[in-house]
C-alpha cells in the first residue's frame, strides 16, 4: 500500500503526443477514477505507471519511490486488463495462480491455495477454477481477472476499463460488486474508464483526461455541481446537459440570461458576470420540471417529441430556437403540444463561450445556494 | 388505461400499409445435428403507420424475423401479409420492403446523394436526384450530400442509410439495432430524431433492437421475444408496468427490476407471500380465494427499485437489511442491501442526495401496488390485488413458517 | 443463435498441400427438394478436375504395379505386381538398401532442418512480432529473399565452399544449406502468429513477476502451438522434396530419397517402376505427417484469452 504521484508525465509516440505533462496525486488507500473518451490517454497512463511503456519525460513515483526507470516486475503492481488477458491454455486456477508461481511472488502451493481460495469466493467464481477461459461467459473472465489481481500483495492497483465489455444489466451488477469490493480493500487503486457513471459510483475522486491532459481533478460532488468547463459538464450526465449560447444582459432586476433569439430567457439575479458576455447556460435535464413551481423560473414552449424511460419520461421542448430536455415523471404529454416548464435558477451553470470555462456565479441574495455549494 | 398507442401513432403515410405475420416458423436444420428453431410460430399485426419494437437478447430471433420481412431468408412455415397480400415467395427486390441495416451498409465509393439515390437509380426512376435532395433535407443530411461515407460520423452514416430506405417509399420500414453504434451523446440525438420522423412521415416501421430503452423510447407497441417465441406485446408502459412473465418483467426496465425467490403461504388472517422465511407481505383478501389453492406455492416476486422506500429498520412495517453497496451517482442514488436469508441482494433506487454506508442497518418496505408475482416454475404472472389499504404492521418478521394451513 | 458448426470437408488432395478444415453452412430447411441441375453440372466440372490432378499420381501408381514387360505401354490393364516394391524396400541386395538409405538421409536431414530452424526461428520471429528496431524490416525481407533466388543459381559456388570445408555429402552439410528453405518459412509465418496473439498476455505476466524469456516460454509459445505443426509441416515437406541442394552437395553418402529415386533410371534398361514404387514411397513421411497433424491446425486456441 503505498501512494502513487505521476510528475510531468509526458507521453510522445512519434509525432503524436499521448500524454501531456500529467501530474496525479493518488493518496495512500485511495480509489481514483481517471474518466475519459476512448484515445484521451487512459490506457497510456496505466501502461506508463506498469512500466509497460516508458516515458518520454516525467517521473512515475509510488510510496515516495522513484520508479521511472524500473522494471514492471519490480514496481509492486497489479494490473486488469481491458480484454483481461487472460492465459487460455491454464486454467481458472491455473490463471489466477500464476502470480503466485512467479520468481517474484512465489508462495507455497498451501498459501497460494487458500489464498485463491479466500479471493474466488469473495468474488463468487470459487466453482468455476476448474474451467477453461473459453467455457466462461464475459462476466466471469471478467472477474477471474480480477481475482488474479488481488490474489498477490501489491502496492498499487491498476484497473484499465474492466467493465467496458460487459452488456449494461451486467455493468451495473459488477460495478456494484466493484463498489463493495473498493470499500473492503483500501488498496491504493486507479481506475481507468469512459463511463461516467463507474467513476461517480467508485470513486473516491475522480479525474476527467482529455487528449493527454487533465482538465479537472476533484470528488463527485465538485464534478457535478462544480464542472470547470464544458467537457468536464457534459461528460457525466445521461441526457447530456442542455446548452445553450446566448448572453448576459442587464434588466432592472439584475441580470439576465438571454439567447440569442431572445425568446428563451431566465432571470438571474445579481451574478458577478460582466454584462454582454457571451455565455454557454447549462441546465441539467433532471434539474427542470414540468408545470410552474416557485422559486423556479417558467419558460414555454412546444414539445418536439416524447420518450419513454419507464417511469420517467424524456421530453424535448422546443423554446424559440433551442431544443431542451427534461426527464420528468411520467405523466400524459403529447408532441406538439404548448407547455410550460420550470428552471431553478440556483442550479444553472454559466461557461464563457470563448474559453469553455465556468463562471462562478455569488449567491444572489434571497435565493437558496443550492447544492453548488458543497 | 389510456390508449397512448393509439393517440400518439403517427398519421400513416399513404403508402404505407400494415404487416402480418401469421405463425411465422423458422427453422434451421444441421447435418448430424437437432435441427435449430430460430423462431417458432409468432403471430404479429403491425397496423399502418405504427412503429413495432421487436425487442430481446442476442440470439432471440428478432433479426431472423426482420430478415424473413426482408426477403432475406425464407421462412419454414408461415405467413407475411403486407396490405393483406402474401409476399413470401417474392424476392427482396419485389416486396416494397426497406431495410436500414445494422452497419449502415452505405456504399464506400458514392457521394451520399448517389448512396440515397442508388436504389431509385437502379431502378431508372426518373426523379430520383429530386427525391434524394427532399429526404437528405428531411435528415439535415443537405451539407453532406457530396461527402462519402469515409468522412462521415457514425450518426451521419446512419442517418444516410435511413435516408436510403426511406427514398423508396416504401410499404414497410425495417431497422437492424439503428442506434447500436452510436456514442452516447449521438445516440440520444438520434433517437428522438427518428422518434419524429417516423411521426411525421407515417411509415408502418419495425425496429430490431437488444436496448429495452431503445424500444420504450421509439415504439408505440414493443414486441419482447425470446428464443423464438413472443413474451410479451404490448405498448412500452403495459409492458413495463405489467410485465406477463419473469422473463419480461427482468428484461424491461433500468435499473433490472428486483426478482425474489418466496413462496405464498396460508394462515389463518390470509394469503401472503413470505421471502426467506423471514418477512410476510400480505396480499389482499380477494387474492386469498384466488390463490387458496396455492399454498406453498414457490413465486417470484418482483418489485422495482423504484418501488422501494427506506426506513429504519425497526420501524414497523419494514424488512431489516443492511446495506451492501451504495452509489451517489449525482442523478439518482444506488442502494444495494442484503437481506438475512434472501441470497439476491436488493436494489434501490434513492434520491440522489441520499447517502448510506455499507453494513449500515435499513429498513426496506415493497410499495404493495407496485409488486408483481410470477409463478416459480413457468415464470407467468400470478394476478393478485393489493388490499387498497395494507396496515403497516401486517409487514412484520413471520416466525418460521411451518407449511401447514 | 444459428449454429455454424465447422464440418470438416474430405476432398481429395495432393498430400503436399495442407490438408485445412473448411467450413461449411448450416444447411437450411428447403421448400424445394430433389437435385437441381446446376449441382450435377458443378460436381460434374469438379470430378473432372480431380482426375486432372490426381492423374499424374494415378499413372505413377499404375506404373509402380506394372510388370516389367508393360511398362512402355499405355494400357490400363495389365496384370498388377508387387514387385516393384519388392525390389525397392529390399530382399534383393544393393537396390533395396540403396534405397532405404535415401529414405533415412531425407528423413535426418528434413527433420533436423526443421529443428534447428525452429530453435533459431521461434525467438527471432518473436523478435521481429514485438519490437521494432533499426534495420528490422531489411532484415526481415533478406531473410524471405532466400527464398527467391533460384537454387540453380548458387550450388556452383556452394559446391566449391562445401569441399573446402569437407562439408560435401554430409548430413550437416545438407541440414545447414537446408535452412534457407526452412528458416525464412519459420520465421515468416510464427511472425505473423506472434502479431496475432495480444501483447497484453505477456505484459500480464511481466507484472506478475516474470521476466521476458520466462514470459515468452510460459505464455507466447504455448499459444503458437498450432502455428508451430504448420510452419513445421510446411518446413518439413519443403526440405524433403528439395532437389537441387541434395543433388549438387551430395554423393552417395547423404543422398536424400529426392535425388535417390532417380537412380534406378541410369543403367542399360531404365526401371520406371522402380522409380515410380520409390516415389510413391517417398510420399509417406510427409503424407503421414500432415495428418497427424491435422489436429494441430485448428484456429481458436486463444479463444477465451481476450474478448471476443
Amino acid at each position: 500500500m503505498a501512494s502513487l504521484t505521476l510528475h510531468g508525465v509526458r507521453k510522445e509516440y512519434g509525432q503524436v503526443v499521448a500524454l501531456d505533462s500529467l501530474d496525479l496525486d493518488v493518496r495512500d488507500g485511495e480509489f481514483f477514477v481517471l474518466l475519459g473518451p476512448s484515445g484521451a490517454g487512459k490506457t497510456t497512463t496505466l501502461k506508463c505507471v506498469a512500466g509497460l511503456e516508458g516515458l518520454s519525460a516525467g517521473r512515475v513515483e509510488i510510496g515516495g519511490r522513484d520508479v521511472t526507470d524500473a522494471e514492471p516486475n519490480s514496481r509492486h503492481v497489479a494490473m486488469a486488463f481491458e480484454n483481461y488477458a487472460l492465459y487460455p491454455q491454464y486454467t481458472v486456477y491455473d490463471n489466477i495462480a500464476f502470480p503466485l508461481r512467479s520468481p517474484r511472488y512465489r508462495v507455497s502451493a498451501q498459501e497460494a491455495t487458500s489464498r485463491i481460495d479466500r479471493v474466488t469466493t469473495t468474488l463468487g467464481i470459487n466453482q468455476l477454477l476448474e474451467r477453461a477461459p473459453r467455457e466462461l461467459s464475459g462476466g466471469q473472465r471478467q472477474r477471474v481477472a480480477l481475482a488474479r489481481v488481488l490474489v498477490r500483495p501489491a502496492d498499487v492497483l491498476l484497473l484499465d476499463e474492466p467493465l467496458s465489455h460487459l452488456d449494461a444489466k451486467l455493468r451495473a451488477a459488477m460495478r456494484t460488486e466493484l463498489k463493495s469490493l473498493g470499500d473492503l480493500q483500501h488498496t491504493t487503486s486507479l481506475y481507468v474508464t469512459h463511463d461516467y457513471l463507474e467513476a461517480l459510483a467508485l470513486g473516491d475522486r475522480i479525474a476527467v483526461l482529455r487528449e493527454g491532459k487533465l482538465v479537472q481533478v476533484g470528488t463527485r460532488e465538485e464534478m457535478w455541481h462544480q464542472p470547470v468547463d464544458l467537457f468536464v459538464a457534459q461528460a457525466f450526465g445521461q441526457p447530456r446537459i442542455n446548452l445553450v449560447l446566448g448572453e448576459i444582459v442587464r434588466t432592472d432586476r439584475g441580470q439576465a440570461f438571454r439567447d440569442q433569439d431572445g425568446a428563451f430567457v431566465i432571470p438571474l439575479g445579481d451574478v458577478d458576470v460582466p454584462a454582454q458576455r457571451s455565455v454557454w447556460l447549462g441546465l441539467r435535464p433532471r434539474d427542470l420540471v414540468l408545470g410552474e413551481s416557485t422559486g423556479m423560473h417558467p419558460l414555454q414552449g412546444r414539445v418536439y417529441v416524447v420518450e419513454t424511460l419507464g417511469r420517467q419520461l424524456e421530453v424535448t421542448v422546443d423554446v424559440g430556437a433551442q431544443r431542451i430536455s427534461l426527464v420528468v415523471p411520467r405523466t400524459e404529454i403529447e408532441p406538439d403540444t404548448m407547455v410550460t416548464f420550470s428552471v431553478p435558477p440556483h442550479r444553472l451553470l454559466l461557461f464563457d463561450a470563448a474559453s469553455e470555462r465556468r463562471l462562478e456565479m455569488a449567491p444572489a441574495v434571497g435565493h437558496q445556494a443550492g447544492a453548488s455549494h458543497v | 388505461m389510456f390508449d397512448r398507442s393509439r393517440r400518439s401513432r403517427a398519421t400513416p403515410q399513404p403508402m404505407a400499409r400494415d404487416l402480418r405475420l401469421v405463425d411465422l416458423q423458422k427453422r434451421f436444420l444441421q447435418r448430424g445435428k437437432a435441427p435449430v428453431t430460430a423462431v417458432g410460430g409468432i403471430d404479429l399485426a403491425v397496423a399502418e403507420g405504427e412503429l413495432l419494437g421487436l425487442l430481446g437478447p442476442s440470439g432471440c430471433g428478432k433479426s431472423t424475423t426482420l430478415r424473413m420481412i426482408a426477403g432475406l431468408e425464407e421462412p419454414t412455415a408461415g405467413d407475411i401479409r403486407i396490405g393483406g397480400a402474401s409476399i413470401v415467395g417474392r424476392s427482396p427486390h419485389l416486396r416494397d420492403v426497406a431495410v436500414a441495416f445494422e452497419n449502415y451498409a452505405l456504399y464506400p465509393p458514392l457521394t451520399v446523394e448517389e448512396n440515397i439515390a442508388f436504389g431509385l437509380n437502379a431502378r431508372k426512376e426518373r426523379d430520383a436526384t429530386v427525391r434524394a435532395r427532399e429526404v437528405a433535407e428531411r435528415l439535415g443530411l443537405t451539407a453532406l450530400l457530396d461527402r462519402k461515407p469515409g468522412a462521415l460520423s457514425s450518426g451521419q452514416k446512419q442517418r444516410v442509410s435511413l435516408a436510403r430506405a426511406i427514398v423508396r417509399k416504401p410499404s414497410v420500414l425495417l431497422l437492424d439495432e439503428p442506434l447500436s453504434h452510436l456514442d452516447a451523446a449521438e445516440r440520444d440525438q438520434t433517437r428522438r430524431e427518428l422518434k419524429r420522423l417516423q411521426r411525421e412521415t407515417g411509415y408502418t416501421t419495425v425496429l430490431v433492437t437488444h436496448d429495452q430503452q431503445e424500444a420504450l423510447s421509439l415504439a408505440d407497441r414493443v414486441a419482447v421475444m425470446n428464443a423464438g417465441e413472443l413474451m410479451q406485446v404490448g405498448t412500452p408502459d403495459e409492458v413495463y408496468d405489467a410485465p406477463a412473465n419473469r422473463f419480461v418483467a427482468d428484461f424491461v426496465g433500468e435499473p433490472r427490476m428486483n426478482l425474489l425467490d418466496g413462496r405464498l403461504v396460508l394462515d389463518r388472517d390470509g394469503i401472503g407471500v413470505a421471502l426467506a422465511d423471514r418477512v410476510w407481505l400480505a396480499l389482499s383478501p380477494e387474492t386469498r380465494d384466488a390463490t387458496a389453492d396455492l399454498n406453498g406455492r414457490a413465486v417470484v416476486i418482483g418489485i422495482r427499485p423504484q418501488d422501494i422506500r427506506l426506513g429504519r429498520p425497526d420501524e414497523s412495517g419494514m424488512i431489516a437489511a443492511s446495506v451492501f453497496a451504495f452509489e451517489p451517482l449525482q442523478e439518482v442514488g444506488r442502494l444495494t442491501a442484503t437481506v438475512p436469508g434472501v441470497e439476491t441482494r436488493i436494489v434501490v433506487e434513492t434520491h440522489h442526495d441520499h447517502r448510506a454506508v455499507r453494513d449500515e442497518a435499513i429498513g426496506l418496505a415493497f410499495e404493495p401496488d407496485r409488486m408483481h408475482l410470477f409463478d416459480a416454475e413457468t415464470g407467468e404472472r400470478v394476478a393478485w390485488q393489493p388490499e387498497s389499504t395494507i396496515p403497516t404492521d401486517r409487514f412484520q418478521p413471520l416466525s418460521p413458517v411451518t407449511g401447514s394451513s | 443463435m444459428r449454429e455454424q458448426t465447422a464440418i470438416p470437408t474430405s476432398t481429395e488432395r495432393p498430400a503436399s498441400e495442407t490438408v485445412a478444415v473448411a467450413p461449411a453452412t448450416a444447411v437450411e430447411g428447403e421448400r424445394r427438394t430433389g437435385l437441381r441441375w446446376t449441382d450435377i453440372v458443378l460436381n460434374g466440372l469438379t470430378l473432372l478436375y480431380f482426375l486432372f490432378a490426381l492423374f499424374p499420381l494415378v499413372w505413377m501408381l499404375i506404373l509402380s504395379l506394372k510388370p516389367q514387360d508393360d511398362l512402355f505401354t499405355t494400357y490400363f490393364v495389365f496384370e498388377p505386381t508387387l514387385a516393384a516394391y519388392r525390389e525397392v524396400l529390399g530382399g534383393s541386395g544393393q537396390v533395396g538398401t540403396r534405397f532405404l538409405g535415401f529414405f533415412f538421409n531425407s528423413l535426418i536431414v528434413s527433420a533436423g532442418a526443421v529443428l534447428i530452424s525452429l530453435i533459431v526461428g521461434v525467438p527471432a520471429a518473436y523478435a521481429f512480432a514485438r519490437w521494432r528496431f533499426r534495420g528490422g524490416e531489411s532484415l526481415l525481407f533478406t531473410l524471405l529473399s532466400f527464398r527467391f533466388a533460384p537454387e540453380l543459381m548458387v550450388i556452383i559456388p556452394l559446391l566449391v565452399i562445401y569441399r573446402r570445408f569437407g562439408l560435401f555429402d554430409t548430413h550437416l552439410g545438407l541440414i545447414w544449406v537446408y535452412q534457407l528453405i526452412t528458416l525464412p518459412l519459420i520465421v515468416w509465418i510464427l511472425r505473423s502468429y506472434f502479431q496475432d496473439l495480444t501483447p497484453e498476455l505477456e505484459q500480464s505476466a511481466l507484472l506478475d513477476g516474470y521476466n521476458r524469456p520466462q514470459a515468452f516460454m510460459k505464455v507466447a509459445v504455448p499459444l503458437i502451438r498450432p502455428g508451430l505443426a504448420a510452419a513445421g509441416l510446411l518446413a518439413f515437406i519443403f526440405a524433403w522434396n528439395s532437389f537441387v541442394f541434395p543433388f549438387a552437395l551430395t554423393g552417395s553418402n547423404a543422398q536424400t530419397v529426392t535425388v535417390g529415386s532417380l537412380s534406378f533410371l541410369g543403367g542399360a534398361t531404365p526401371r520406371y517402376n522402380l522409380t515410380a514404387a520409390a516415389a510413391l514411397i517417398a510420399l509417406i513421411p510427409p503424407l503421414l505427417l500432415a495428418l497427424s497433424i491435422q489436429r494441430f491446425l485448428v484456429r481458436g486456441l486463444t479463444f477465451g484469452a481476450v474478448k471476443g
